[in-house]
């Protein structure tokens, strides 16, 4: 269960630099990005 | 809902995952909730073709859209509900311009894609005011493969359906490019707010 945890936080945190790097995140809506995470 | 059951599971794996960071958890809150929203949308819009009975239309329009406008951007919405209609009016339109919309002059194509790419070339990536866009010179060279590769499929294939929905999906592509690019990510607040009253 903890392996499984830990992969899955990693495929999550994976997930949110390919999105990063993506000019438009979703379709046509898009989240409001972590203000800590622009500083 | 989405930021609920985002904030629920992610600071679930900060309970069971020690090695996880307070900026880890805002990264995996984030990535969630873009997740969650677009099955959430994905799945109700697939609801509404299959009652029309347009499920491949759809599947080929949201091919060509999730392999553009990741690369060049666009216009966004405020909320999520404005999201999802102004979504299903795009599969809407998609569909409807397929299926009524009848083949133009080859000439009339080529003008388009070349104009396109220019647009693309001069233009994309859209800018973001939600986030800054560090990759822009990758987007680029990958905005223009896309729309080469999906300008050769339409010239090669026949069928005039496919052929308008790609059609149909690069211009509005191309028009919400030009349109935040050319009014700029400040004035773009206005026509969010003229066109699409619930949308930023």
């Amino acid at each position: 269960m903890q392996k499984s945890i830990n992969i899955f936080s990693a495929i999550l945190l994976d997930l949110f630099n390919l999105i990063s790097k993506s000019s438009c995140a979703s379709l046509f809506g898009e989240p409001d990005y972590p203000e800590e995470l622009l500083k | 809902m989405i930021n609920t059951l985002s904030n629920l599971i992610s600071k679930y794996l900060l309970k069971n995952n020690t090695s996880l960071t307070k900026t880890d958890l805002l990264k995996i809150q984030y990535t969630l909730q873009v997740i969650l929203g677009d099955i959430i949308k994905f799945i109700i819009i697939f609801l509404i073709f299959l009652a029309l009975n347009q499920v491949p239309l759809f599947l080929l329009s949201f091919i060509i859209l999730i392999s553009i406008r990741p690369l060049g951007g666009g216009a966004h919405c405020k909320t999520f509900i404005s999201c999802l209609i102004v979504s299903i009016l795009y599969f809407i339109i998609i569909m409807l311009f397929s299926n009524f919309f009848p083949r133009l002059n080859n000439n009339f194509y080529i003008a388009f894609f070349a104009i396109s790419f220019i647009i693309t070339l001069a233009y994309a990536p859209c800018p973001n005011e939600k986030r800054p866009i560090n990759n822009k010179a990758t987007l680029k060279i990958l905005s223009l493969i896309s729309l080469t590769i999906w300008g050769i499929l339409f010239c090669k294939l026949s069928n005039i359906q496919i052929c308008n929905c790609i059609f149909a999906s690069i211009l509005f592509q191309i028009a919400q490019i030009t349109i935040v690019n050319t009014k700029g990510v400040v004035s773009n607040a206005k026509i969010y707010k003229h066109f699409f009253s619930h949308t930023s």
